[in-house]
């Protein structure tokens, strides 16, 4: 396929995956089809919800790599992502010398990478001033040649590949902080109770048993994690299951 | 804070307009080292003409310029199709239905957040101003940390053609769609940010146009 109607396939899949899973895969065939042999998509730090430092991790390194980075911290000191923080524009990892002076721990980074069968690499910078910082790399098991005739399209799949994880990120976070699903008949009952009546004036209402209303209740106040009624209809309240109009009229 | 969409016409010189073109010049020639025409202070080239139209954010008390985008038609000379037609590809997107947009300017006035809240009000109504006007996407020519950022606001894009180096500058054409789920796209980006839009007669003193 040709370098453009890649990074046009990509684009499309990318926008279609429903979760990191789906896009990793669609990341991965990305890669193979390009020449690489290794992927690493990864958001640093989310400056906005600072209380949370959730980052997409996406990569196939090999296990063993990992390891050694995590274990002896090599992070601090990874010359790839001190020069990937000075720009937005993808570099291959030979040229790294030419953008920030190496010193003797950069050189070890480098020097444990290969031991581990990590040869040459390209990184595509994705920053969000203010934001997010975040990276997609490429990389090269020992021995192989990087394939230089790629280095534009990784630049668009990088760029692509990031968005699409953020956008992915958000939504798998949304999704955790879902609110509690009512019944309709639950809610018709959280209504009422909104309405300060008596159980047994909401079972005329709705026409079934007081024990039921009672039941109905108890179940949404599991839902939602309370063991009073004040606590259900303001929770309700603020996610948007009861309005101000239901309550008040 | 509301929005002015203005095109060129008359010779009065107008605040916002003044102000905008300043800061094009402080934002393209000072910091960002632009090869571009200058004229008595103004950033202005010939793509600055009647048919330009001007999305502008402008303090509501001075009435000067805190953001703004010039929008091209690209049934007409514009950048991308005259400029940079290499950029892309495959056939340009072109015609009533594509506009371009250039010169995203902030003032440099503007702290960060300021500037952040500026852009997203600016490309809200861009959405909205396309929706209503049937326009279906625009196009534009994009540096690195400027896809980045365009990718960022949460509408779908497409890429026209792989980035080339131009004159030392890595750039790549670029297609923002516009659809009924852009506005859905940019609520769930935290972009959206909708206020009024007010349509206003331009004017600008006379100036030599740079040939």
């Amino acid at each position: 396929m040709a370098q453009f109607d890649l990074a046009q396939e990509f684009v499309t899949q990318s926008q279609r995956a429903r979760n990191l899973a789906d896009l990793e895969e669609t990341l991965y065939a990305a890669t193979r089809e390009l020449g690489f042999d290794f992927y690493a998509l990864v958001q640093h730090v989310d400056i906005r919800r600072s209380s949370n430092n959730e980052t997409v991790w996406l990569r196939n390194y090999p296990e063993a790599w990992v390891e050694v980075f995590e274990q002896q911290g090599l992070f601090a000191s990874d010359p790839i992502h001190v020069a990937s923080q000075r720009t937005n524009t993808g570099f291959a990892w030979s040229s790294v010398n030419k953008m920030i002076r190496l010193n003797a721990h950069h050189k070890r980074v480098l020097g444990a990478a290969g031991k581990e069968g990590i040869g040459d690499g390209y990184t595509v910078p994705a920053h969000l001033p203010g934001e997010s910082n975040g990276t997609c790399s490429f990389a090269m098991k020992v021995g192989h040649d990087i394939p230089s005739d790629s280095f534009m399209t990784a630049q668009l799949v990088g760029m692509f590949a990031m968005e699409a994880g953020r956008r992915l990120a958000r939504k798998a976070r949304d999704e955790l902080t879902e609110r509690p699903k009512l019944t309709q008949r639950q809610l018709d009952c959280l209504v009422q109770v909104a309405r300060g009546k008596s159980d047994w004036e909401i079972a005329q209402i709705l026409g079934i048993r007081e024990s039921t209303v009672r039941d109905y209740i108890e179940i949404a106040c599991d839902r939602y994690g309370v063991r009073r009624r004040m606590q259900l209809v303001v929770r309700a309240l603020h996610d948007g299951h009861l309005t101000l109009r239901d309550a008040i009229g | 804070m509301t929005l002015h969409i203005q095109s060129f016409t008359k010779s009065d010189c107008d605040i916002t307009l003044d102000s905008m073109f300043r800061d094009r010049k402080r934002v393209f020639v000072d910091i960002l080292k632009w090869d571009v025409p200058v004229l008595k202070g103004w950033e202005i080239d010939q793509f600055d003409d009647e048919s330009a139209q001007y999305f502008i954010i402008a303090d509501p008390e001075t009435r000067k310029h805190w953001g703004s985008m010039r929008v091209l038609r690209t049934d007409r000379p514009h950048i991308l199709g005259d400029l940079f037609p290499s950029l892309c590809a495959q056939e340009l997107p072109a015609g009533p239905e594509y506009r371009e947009l250039t010169r995203l300017c902030l003032s440099p006035d503007l702290r960060a957040r300021e500037r952040l809240r500026v852009r997203n009000q600016l490309f809200t109504a861009l959405v909205e101003y396309a929706l209503m006007s049937n326009i279906k996407g625009y196009t534009g020519v994009a540096s690195m940390n400027w896809y980045t950022q365009l990718l960022a606001l949460g509408w779908r894009c497409s890429p026209l053609g792989l980035p080339q180096n131009i004159n030392g500058e890595l750039l790549a054409a670029v297609l923002a769609h516009i659809d009924s789920g852009t506005i859905n796209a940019f609520r769930n980006a935290g972009t959206y940010d909708s206020g009024a839009i007010t349509y206003s007669d331009l004017t600008l003193p006379p100036m030599q146009r740079a040939a």
